[in-house]
Formats: structure tokens, C-alpha cells, sequence
């Protein structure tokens, strides 16, 4: 049985009136690797600052490695590499003065490893670090966060500034970190092709409400996308069907995102006599512009003013 | 390395006023220079005692230093205070840079003692090297500078400055708590103008002391109830998000 290494229970925060995250019950393995999903404002550096003890639960509890983030948060930052989505830090420090600054804090800080991984990625010790191309602010700030080796990793945005290559070589690097099983990852990013790639979990945010949290093989198991045509489909019968999520048509034509009860939904069609009634894998991409209600053809309007 | 960053953090802005204090004090230094030359030059060609000469440029050099200490000394810590306060919110980077501070593994009580100690030995420095141009001054001059006495009430005018100055200084990491900082001290003084009179260096300097027949008749409502308002605010908006670690 694996180790639970985050678990939060009720876990709520508020800024005043505004519900930053609603109650969230959530674990993280051992081995795993989760991704966070949602919209700008979702709430996901709400819960990276409630896992670092950064802020404190308006309501419920998160432990850490077993500790109960507000007891030790020192302890829990130890254990816990954060990597945040601006890589605008510390501009004026030298790419030396920052891994001998932040690798300071750490009794783990391995420095053989951290000159290796800067003279792989040919950085160079000697520049500002806002003398640095995005990409490698980003890879300085990664480098420098596996040097300490964390139990735990919270990556925001790990390779939004990275090219498709370097990219390529962070979702390495991370798949790798948890290959021995003690470790988990946590990353929040809007990248979902390579939460598909990489990540076996993931928590779905939407305006603070965890909306979907799920294994990934589950989810892809369950969640599919039924189509079908026929003359006289009831488009809005179909939407208060038990697992629909979505419903597209158009002339002849019926397409629903259904999650669960798939057999179910296939054969209510063909008692509405649909024809051709096929069921498809739905991409991770479908699954969140389902969650976001994410309505096609939206602003065909407004464009057409402005194009 | 928590002072390291901490002296990183504030190395800009101390140089920065640290021209600024060596541009203040300069036009001082500068008239008193003349009129000590000018009062020696006449003295000599009158054939009158030097030392009477001496003696004058003495009393000029003796009124600049009490109008530092008691009237004007004060404004040169209130733009102290606003470069710093100011160049904290600059120079701070954005929250996302202070949320990876905050992730180190250090309690941010620590770094915020850190950047208070450095900006404090700071502080003293600039209070140093005002003192030191006005004792060069003075010897340039050929004055006999009580270099004790005005130790002393540089000293004293400094710490009393430096009491105000410090939450802007404090603050410099952390962009909301430099406007609070701010905010607590413009409401300090309108408190303190409110009710005395007079501006808190001259309220704590006891040089200043004596001029402090200011008191008010009468309690100054409209001020003092800005004041209050403004500095009550600002500090419990500043301890709750304290308590709550949020910024």
C-alpha cells in the first residue's frame, strides 16, 4: 500500500467574502503524479500556498507527509519543492549567488548534481539571472528545486517557458523523480496534453469548487464521447440524461460527452432511432472545455464585428 | 544568507540614499565653509581679534546643527523614508518572487528580523556619514568642532528618525506592507502634528525639546481623528495579515 503523502480533509480558504477554494477532500500518493487543472483563478495557487503552510485552511485540514501543515511549516517547506509559474526571481542575483543561496537551506542540497544539471542545460554561473531567457530562469529554478531532492514536488507551470525539446526533457526529468516510488508530484499547469502524458491523477478546479478528481485510466475509462445521427434527436431530453455532460448537434447529427453509463445512453439513442451510434475516447481536452461549459461558436458574434 | 538577501534586497535603495543624504547635507556643509572663510578673511583684514571670527563661524556652524536637529533634519529622514518606502515597492519583484522566498524552508518572522538588522546597521551607517561630513566640514573649515557634542546629537536625532524611517525600511520586501508602512507613518505625523505641534524628531529629540512650546490649546479633533483612523487601520490591517501569514 502506498504512502499517502498529502491529505486534505475539508479544506477550504476564503479571502474575506470570496471563496478562494471550496471544501476539498484530496490525497496524494506515494508515486504518483497529479494534475492540477483549471481556469485562471481556479484556485490552484490557493492550495500550492495551503500545502506549504504559506496560508492557513479557512476551513478542514492538510497534512504533509504526515504533519499537519500549520504545526511545522518549516518542516514541511524542507520536504516540499515549489516551483513557481514567474521565473522572475531574485533578478539581480547571479546564477551562482542563487544555487548557493537557495541551496543553503538544505541539508539534502546535493551541489555535484546542481553544477552537472547547469552545465548540461548551459548555464553558465556567472550572468544576472534577468540576463537569463525564460527558459532557462526555468530550468535554473527546476535544477535548483531536484537538487534538494524534496519528497514532494508542486510545479506551477513547469514548462510554459521551456521549447518543445527542453520541454520534453522537465517531463523526463520529472517522470523519473517519482520512479522510486517515495515520491509525488504535484503540478498545476493548462498544458494538457502532458498531464495526459505524464500525470496517473487529476483534480479539477473550477472557481475554487473541486469539480472532477479522478484517476486518469479511470477517468478515460468513463468518460467517452457517444455520436450519432438521426432526424428529430431530442436534443434536450438527451441533456438531463444520467451521465451526459455535454450535448453538441447540428442538422442530423448528435454528439454527448457522457461520463459513466455509456451503454446505457448508446441504447436510449437507438430507441430514439439514431443511426450510426458510435462511442469514442475522449481527450483530456474534451474532458475540461466539458467541465468549463465551454460552448462552441460563442463569440462567432462578436468576431464577426470585429474581424 | 538570510542577511544576504536581506542586504541584497536593500543595497539599491541604501545607495541611493546615500547620495541623496550626501546631496542634502552638502549645501550646509558647504555655507558653512564659506562663512567661516569669509568671517577669518575679515577678521584678518580688520586687524581684529581671529579668534572672534572664529567664533562667529562657530555660531553658524552651531545654528545649522540645531536647525538640522531641531526643525529641518527632520524632512531630510521623511524623503529617507519615502525613497525607501517607495523603492521598496519598485524594487520588490512581484508576490510570485516572494512566494518562493516563502517556500524556503525559514519562518518568515526570520526574514523579517534579517532585513530589520540590516536595515538597521544600515540606517546607522547613513547616520555615520552625515556625521562624518559635517566633522570634515568643520575641520576643513578650521573649526574647533566638539566632535562629542555632535556625535551625540546627531546620534540622538537619528534614533529618533530612525524609529519612523524603520517600518519602511522593514517592509521592504513585501509590497503591501510597504504601503501600509507608509500609511502608519504619514498617519504618525498628522498625529503627532495634530497634537503637539511638532513632527515626531522634534517630539523625541531632546535637543528639540525645549521649542516644543507648541502644545496645543485645546485638543485639534479633525487631525487627531484622521490620524487615528488612518494609523489604527493600517496597523490592524498589518497584524491581522501578519497573524495570518498573507501577503
Amino acid at each position: 500500500m502506498s504512502r499517502t503523502l498529502i491529505d486534505a480533509t475539508g479544506l477550504a480558504k476564503s479571502y474575506g467574502d470570496c471563496l478562494a477554494l471550496k471544501p476539498l477532500d484530496w490525497r496524494v500518493e506515494a508515486g504518483s503524479i497529479t494534475g492540477v487543472l483549471g481556469p485562471n483563478g481556479a484556485g490552484k495557487t490557493t492550495l500550492a500556498k495551503l500545502i506549504m503552510g504559506i496560508t492557513h485552511p479557512s476551513e478542514g485540514s492538510i497534512s504533509v507527509l504526515g504533519r499537519k501543515v500549520g504545526g511545522d511549516p518549516v518542516a514541511i517547506r524542507a520536504a516540499v519543492g515549489f516551483v513557481p509559474e514567474d521565473k522572475l526571481l531574485y533578478d539581480e542575483m547571479t546564477v551562482g549567488d542563487f544555487i548557493h543561496f537557495y541551496g543553503s537551506f538544505f541539508s539534502t542540497w546535493d551541489s555535484a548534481a546542481a553544477s552537472n544539471l547547469l552545465e548540461k542545460w548551459s548555464i553558465p554561473l556567472k550572468p544576472r539571472i534577468k540576463e537569463l531567457s525564460k527558459g532557462s530562469r526555468a530550468k535554473l529554478v527546476l535544477g535548483a528545486v531536484l537538487c534538494r531532492k524534496p519528497t514532494i514536488l508542486l510545479l506551477d507551470e513547469p514548462t510554459i517557458d521551456l521549447d518543445p525539446t527542453s520541454a520534453e526533457e522537465v517531463l523526463s526529468l520529472v517522470a523519473q523523480w517519482v520512479s522510486n516510488g517515495e515520491r509525488s508530484v504535484v503540478i498545476t499547469t493548462h498544458r494538457l496534453e502532458e498531464v495526459e502524458r505524464i500525470c496517473d491523477q487529476v483534480l479539477f478546479l473550477l472557481a475554487g469548487e473541486p469539480v472532477l478528481q479522478a484517476d486518469l485510466d479511470d477517468l478515460r475509462a468513463g468518460w467517452k464521447l457517444v455520436r450519432a445521427t438521426g432526424s428529430a434527436l431530442p436534443v434536450s431530453e438527451t441533456q438531463r440524461w444520467e451521465g451526459v455532460r455535454r450535448v453538441e448537434s447540428g442538422p442530423g447529427w448528435i454528439a454527448l460527452t457522457v461520463d459513466g453509463g455509456v451503454n446505457q445512453v448508446t441504447s436510449r439513442l437507438r430507441d430514439l432511432g439514431a443511426t450510426d451510434v458510435t462511442v469514442e475516447g475522449v481527450s483530456l481536452r474534451e474532458v475540461y472545455l466539458t467541465l468549463t461549459d465551454y460552448e462552441r461558436g460563442r463569440l462567432d458574434e462578436v468576431l464577426e464585428g470585429v474581424v | 544568507m538570510r542577511f544576504w538577501k536581506a542586504w541584497f534586497d536593500i543595497r539599491q535603495r541604501f545607495v541611493l540614499c546615500f547620495v541623496l543624504v550626501t546631496l542634502l547635507v552638502a549645501p550646509e556643509t558647504v555655507s558653512v565653509a564659506v562663512s567661516s572663510a569669509q568671517a577669518g578673511a575679515v577678521a584678518e583684514a580688520a586687524g581684529a581679534n581671529v579668534e572672534e571670527g572664529t567664533l562667529e563661524a562657530a555660531e553658524a556652524y552651531a545654528r545649522m546643527v540645531g536647525s538640522w536637529s531641531g526643525g529641518d533634519y527632520h524632512s531630510v529622514f521623511s524623503i529617507l523614508a519615502i525613497v525607501l518606502a517607495v523603492g521598496g515597492i519598485l524594487s520588490t519583484g512581484n508576490a510570485r518572487s516572494n512566494l518562493m522566498t516563502l517556500s524556503l524552508p525559514a519562518k518568515r518572522g526570520r526574514w523579517l528580523s534579517a532585513q530589520a538588522t540590516v536595515a538597521g546597521l544600515l540606517l546607522l551607517i547613513l547616520c555615520a556619514w552625515e556625521a562624518f561630513i559635517v566633522i570634515a566640514t568643520g575641520w576643513g573649515a578650521g573649526l574647533d568642532v566638539p566632535e562629542g557634542q555632535l556625535l551625540l546629537a546627531i546620534a540622538l536625532t537619528s534614533i529618533s528618525g530612525a524609529i519612523w524611517v524603520w517600518p519602511a525600511i522593514l517592509s521592504t520586501s513585501f509590497t503591501r506592507e510597504s504601503v501600509r508602512a507608509a500609511l502608519i507613518i504619514v498617519s504618525v505625523f498628522v498625529m503627532m502634528e495634530a497634537v503637539l505641534g511638532a513632527t515626531p524628531t522634534q517630539a523625541f529629540n531632546p535637543s528639540s525639546i525645549a521649542d516644543l512650546s507648541g502644545w496645543r490649546e485645546g485638543v485639534p479633533w479633525p487631525g487627531l481623528l484622521v490620524g487615528v483612523v488612518m494609523g489604527g487601520g493600517s496597523a490592524w490591517w498589518s497584524l491581522a495579515r501578519f497573524r495570518r501569514m498573507e501577503f
